[in-house]
């Protein structure tokens, strides 16, 4: 008796697609901006204060780069919230924890231990916990 | 890592937190439904936005001294005690009404960012 409008399928397919490569896309420019904020704060000189730390960074392509990939962040995340609730989206951000991990450990050879691998897990686990949680119980006008 | 260190992260989850507070604030006092030109008008003579944004540039400077001077694998996992510190604001300037899973979410946050600063050793 009801049929579905053809276009629908393909239309929501699409959307997923768009979602899950935005989502991708974000958590690849999350990541590059800690390891470009890593690698402006180990080259830069600051032994004459912040002040002076602060206008060696603004003259520095690596933090402008930082900067950039910021502003794109935004962009990126604000696009997903058009298509997937922040129920769904802000909990899926916290494997950002992960990855900026593995660039510690790959790009500037940090060693890892047991003790702070279980660490960033509990993080990402109570990250995406709390952020999954986007209601608020007391207000009337929030249907839940 | 050092006791500046350690003080200037503080100081970079501090600023996190009281930024993002002070943008909610900010947002919330602009008139409802405004849009468009009306609304950025809004935001840009918000005193609360621009005590946030003052904020984050202040954070960006010592977040960057933090990662000169720390591992990206300690500091990195540990700045998500902001979403602690936002959850707490939350509640106490906000009027927000956490559900148990955030409380839940930041307990456990609080307890790996522990666990991360213990493994320094």
């Amino acid at each position: 008796m009801v049929e579905l409008p053809p276009p629908a399928r393909p239309g929501k397919a699409r959307g997923l697609t768009a979602a899950i490569a935005g989502w991708l896309l974000f958590i690849a420019v999350e990541t590059a901006i800690q390891v470009a904020f890593k690698y402006a704060g180990a080259t830069l000189d600051d032994r004459a204060g912040l002040a002076h730390l602060a206008a060696h960074a603004l003259a520095t392509p690596v933090v402008l780069l930082g900067f950039g990939l910021y502003f794109c962040g935004f962009l990126i995340w604000l696009t997903i919230l058009k298509e997937v609730d922040l129920g769904r989206a802000f909990p899926m951000t916290s494997i950002v924890y992960v990855t900026t991990l593995a660039c510690a450990v790959v790009l500037f050879h940090e060693a890892l231990n047991p003790t702070r691998i279980a660490g960033v897990a509990v993080i990402a686990l109570g990250v995406a916990l709390l952020a999954s949680d986007t209601g608020s119980q007391a207000p009337p006008q929030d249907a839940s | 890592m050092t006791a500046l260190a350690w003080l200037l992260f503080s100081l970079t989850v501090l600023l996190d937190v009281l930024g993002q507070t002070a943008f909610k604030l900010g947002l919330d006092g602009l008139a409802e439904g405004i849009e468009g030109a009306a609304f950025w008008r809004g935001v840009a003579t918000s005193p609360w936005i621009a005590a946030g944004f003052l904020g984050y540039c202040v954070e960006a400077v010592s977040w960057m001294y933090v990662l000169g001077h720390a591992p990206l694998s300690i500091v990195g996992p540990m700045a998500a005690l902001s979403y602690v510190g936002a959850v707490l604001t939350g509640r106490l300037f906000l009027g927000e009404r956490p559900r148990a899973r955030r409380w839940i979410g930041a307990g456990l946050v609080t307890l790996g960012a522990g666990l991360v600063g213990a493994s320094l050793g």
